[in-house]
């Protein structure tokens, strides 16, 4: 029988697949092996710890619940085009120093273009 | 291959899931680019395939040579994207080095380098804040603080055309919400 912990990294793993699709309750206890009792449980206690966010939902004529990780997929889109995340010098990029955020010339680039795009 | 993502700040400890199909191959690889461009690329797939490779074996199988694939492996493990173990060779008694994916640190790397561009951010955003500037307009002609301005005598240092004040609300604006997406990403 899987440990307690086993079953919630299972759980969490699912619920991170699922991602902002959620998962159905339903689905992700048969997918678990476990009860409807035991997959519910689980899930309010995931709620309960801030990890998904539980939304009612009909299905099939039944009410249900859809499951939603709150954690969102690590990425770098935030920063894409940014020179500094291929600088070789971003460890020694300081204001004052040889190489320094205030005076980069590709910073200063990445600014504008941000600023011209978002003027359209 | 498992790797763990780490679920920090919900509560849980490390989750184990495969990382090398879909979305995480792709962060995987862009990881590779970021660091060592199109070869760093061709690398990462190398030891994705096949782990414990011997720097020759890698150059053999990519067709780059073992001075740049040395050179990327070290700057990989500096990131602690690849790891490495030693053994002697029994003939010669040198060292023998064999190369690994560490992918579960992959999103450890992420989060390292937004922290790092986020305090870049935030040192250009205090230098947009407490300086005003002159510009004379052209296209590529340098922007300048009031400090530097008064030394040029309000001409520009390139064109010679007289400098005016430079409206950088736009920057401040940009950098102030970057910063707040990446403190968001950050938690």
């Amino acid at each position: 029988m899987p440990s307690k912990d086993d079953l919630e990294e299972r759980a969490l793993r699912l619920l991170y697949e699922a991602g902002e699709e959620g998962i159905l309750q339903s689905e992700m206890w048969k997918k678990l092996g476990v009860t409807s009792r035991e997959g519910s449980r689980l899930a309010i206690r995931f709620e309960e710890r801030g990890i998904i966010e539980r939304k009612r939902v009909l299905h099939n004529g039944r009410w249900t619940y859809r499951l939603y990780s709150k954690r969102k997929p690590i990425t770098l889109d935030s920063l894409e085009g940014c020179p500094c995340l291929t600088c070789d010098d971003i460890d020694r990029c300081f204001p004052g120093g040889e190489k320094s955020p205030t005076t980069c010339e590709l910073l200063e680039r990445w600014i504008e273009e941000h600023i011209e795009a978002e003027r359209g | 291959m498992n790797a763990s993502l780490n679920l920090k700040g919900h509560g849980t400890k490390i989750l184990e899931r495969s990382m090398l199909g879909g979305v995480d191959e792709e962060r995987l690889l862009e990881v590779a680019r970021i660091i060592g461009g199109q070869e760093g690329v061709e690398i990462i797939k190398a030891l994705k395939e096949r782990e414990d490779l011997t720097v020759e074996e890698i150059s053999e199988r990519t067709g780059i040579q073992i001075n740049t694939v040395r050179r990327l492996l070290y700057k990989f493990y500096n990131h602690r994207i690849v790891a490495s173990k030693r053994f002697r060779d029994p003939e010669t008694g040198w060292f023998i080095f064999q190369w690994r994916l560490q992918p579960d640190l992959v999103d450890a790397f992420i989060q390292g380098m937004k922290k790092k561009i986020l305090k870049k951010l935030r040192e250009r955003l205090e230098y947009e804040e407490s300086h005003d500037f002159y510009h004379c307009g052209g296209e590529n002609c340098p922007r300048l603080t009031f400090e530097e301005a008064m030394e040029a005598v309000f001409r520009c240092p390139k064109c010679g055309e007289p400098l005016k004040p430079f409206d950088n609300t736009p920057h401040k604006e940009f950098l102030r919400r970057k910063i707040r997406e990446l403190e968001e990403e950050l938690g």
